[in-house]
């Protein structure tokens, strides 16, 4: 029987010892992962938003309530128009190289179509302008749209070639879309056209200020010429009195990183703080273990077990618990993402994300190393302390008899 | 002082068989601060040779584990010098001292340790695999028979009985196979039925070239040593 053996039964059978050290292990890497994950899911979220937006600029009609972040990262815009003239006026603007509108006819529940999401929105893009949704194209059959024909989203269950129903119309699906990790994941597309017709059969004419949803867009999407100064062409389409709001995306887009620089930073100081708990009561802990069994530990020194014996016994001792605590730690810290994830995205708004299969895997590895680091650091010292100790100073307490 | 050397004086190991040095102190002296300066061991030299059942007796306190974590380089003297096997233990670096505690002594505390993770059987296993010695079953069988612990051979120690203990703590000692054994109070806990058997296992360990020097503070399993000693004043008096 050997250290390492020892060890292991060290640590499974004495429970209770073992039990309150791995929760605190457990906690604390919890932590760790979980906020290392969200960050991560967030951070990934951003990186394919600024990657996927080939817009620089977003316009919505001024009397939209919605936010230009809401509708970049959540994909949730409303029922508020313009008039697509207004492109023709855009694309007039120096600096703008393309653009292309977009309309949103409604959203519709998720479970009465073919989704795992709570709610698809329909969105028509003009297929003849359009250069944000191509490079996104995973599988996509035709070259052009028919009226009767959809693309979905990545989040969307089903599959090309599938016949679909959206408010009540027959639905070819023809391409799906890559994960982007925005609201476009669980959007239906189909061709402008349709959308406003599908818009004008279900909402009453009031709904249209006097117009036509044929005569309408909901945004017009905007890609500026290379070395353009975005922001001023945001500031001037503002000041033109179109009666619409231009934000620059990319402004956007760094507001959000600020605001999560800023939360990190705290997050991050409350981590380090729980972290450095965390190795004060674990040395405490493992302190308290090294004492309780000095008299042990001055007999395997007395039968002849080395110095560098007994501390590789104790490391081997923690790191059995720290690797347990922490593998538990890091498993449930991924399980709780997904939750955490929604309970922000209510707070704040923030680019949606899913944690990735290799991103868990990754982060339980991560959770692991930190773990086993975790408890190298706080046994360290116990355990050469104990390996120190004169083996009949150890044996009799002092006592010389 | 006149040194002692009960090997010469007739053991009853050395008839018909080669006589080794085991273990020798030499002007041995130990003295530790207790609030003042107290020396249990004040001049102590003592030859052990195979085949050698050493007892040495007194008061409790007088000093006599103190010479015992001595002689098996537990603990320091303040002054003189060790010898086990030959080798002054002063000069060992403290790898070379664990391995000869590992290699060649075995030893009996005054309080029960045993490993409290292990069951009594492992407890043997782990004590007889010290030093890559081979696993031998069989022996471990015999020991566990012997001392009455074949049904609680799957308890742990906090399972058993303090005279369990003591007995599995015997087994320990002796399944190391070591040159000398240091047994300190070995019968404490026990019954006279299990002191007896514990005295006969330590009587045919010598009979079969080990050296045992026990230390007692009463005078059961004095008469099985073929030397008895008090110490006294921090000096070894032959009785």
């Amino acid at each position: 029987m050997g250290i390492l053996k020892l060890a292991y039964l060290n640590v499974t059978r004495r429970k209770s010892q073992s039990l309150l050290t791995g929760i605190i292990t457990a906690v604390t890497i919890l932590m760790f992962v979980l906020v290392f994950s969200i960050f991560s899911v967030v951070q990934d979220g951003l990186a394919l938003t600024n990657e996927r937006l080939g817009a620089d600029i977003i316009v919505l009609p001024n009397s939209a309530d919605s936010d230009s972040l809401k509708t970049l990262f959540t994909g949730n815009p409303e029922n508020v128009y313009m008039a697509k003239e207004i492109e023709t006026q855009i694309k007039t603007f120096e600096g703008v190289e393309k653009t292309t509108p977009q309309f949103f006819t409604a959203t519709i529940p998720g479970a009465g179509c073919c989704s795992f999401s709570e709610s698809l929105r329909i969105v028509g893009i003009d297929q003849s302008s359009d250069f944000i949704l191509k490079p996104w194209f995973e599988k996509y059959s035709v070259n052009k749209m028919a009226d009767d024909e959809v693309i979905i989203g990545g989040d969307i269950e089903n599959i090309v070639g599938n016949k679909v129903s959206i408010l009540a119309q027959p639905f070819k699906i023809v391409g799906t879309l890559y994960d982007t990790g925005s609201g476009m994941d669980s959007t239906i597309f189909m061709n402008i056209d349709r959308a406003r017709v599908l818009a004008s059969e279900k909402f009453t004419t009031s709904s249209w200020n006097g117009s036509i949803p044929q005569n309408l867009v909901s945004s017009i999407l905007i890609k500026t010429s290379k070395g353009a100064n975005v922001e001023l062409i945001a500031g001037r389409i503002n000041s033109a009195d179109l009666g619409v709001k231009a934000v620059s995306t990319t402004s956007s887009i760094s507001s959000v990183k600020n605001q999560l620089s800023s939360v990190s930073k705290v997050i991050l100081f409350l981590w380090f703080a729980l972290l450095l708990i965390s190795i004060l009561a674990l040395t405490g802990r493992f302190n308290s273990l090294a004492k309780e069994r000095k008299r042990e530990i001055g007999f395997l020194r007395a039968m002849g077990i080395q110095k560098s014996g007994i501390f590789k016994l104790l490391i081997s001792e923690a790191w059995i618990i720290a690797g347990i605590g922490g593998l538990a730690g890091s498993i449930l810290g991924v399980i709780m993402v997904k939750p955490a994830l929604a309970v922000i995205e209510e707070a704040m708004v923030i680019p949606r994300g899913q944690l990735t299969l290799t991103g868990a895997v990754v982060s339980v590895a991560i959770g692991l190393a930190a773990s086993l680091f975790l408890g190298l650091l706080a046994a360290a010292y116990p355990a050469w302390k104990s390996s120190s100790l004169v083996p009949q100073e150890a044996i009799s307490k002092g006592d010389l008899g | 002082m006149e040194e002692l050397k009960p090997g010469a004086a007739g053991s009853h190991f050395e008839r018909g068989s080669r006589v080794m040095e085991i273990c020798r102190l030499e002007n041995v002296k130990k003295t530790y601060e207790a609030g003042e300066d107290v020396t249990p061991i004040e001049q102590i030299s003592l030859t052990v040779n195979s085949g050698d059942f050493l007892c040495i007796e007194g008061p409790s306190g007088i000093g006599k584990s103190t010479l015992l974590y001595i002689m098996g380089g537990l603990l320091d003297a303040t002054s003189g010098n060790v010898y086990i096997d030959g080798r002054n233990i002063n000069q060992m670096s403290d790898k070379e001292l664990t391995d000869t505690r590992r290699d060649k002594v075995g030893f009996i505390f005054q309080d029960s340790n045993l490993i409290q993770a292990l069951t009594l059987e492992e407890n043997l296993l782990f004590a007889q695999n010290l030093g890559n010695k081979k696993k031998d079953y069989t022996q471990i069988e015999h020991f566990l028979t012997r001392l009455g612990l074949w049904e609680r051979r799957n308890f742990l120690p906090g399972e058993v009985s303090g005279g369990q203990r003591r007995r599995a703590m015997v087994a320990c000692a002796l399944i190391k196979d070591p040159l000398l054994i240091l047994a300190d109070e070995p019968t404490n806990d026990l019954d006279e039925h299990w002191a007896n058997v514990v005295l006969s296992l330590l009587s045919e360990a010598v009979n079969s070239g080990k050296s045992i020097v026990l230390v007692t503070h009463n005078t059961h399993g004095a008469e099985k040593a073929h030397l008895r000693f008090d110490l006294s004043q921090g000096i070894l008096h032959r009785k």
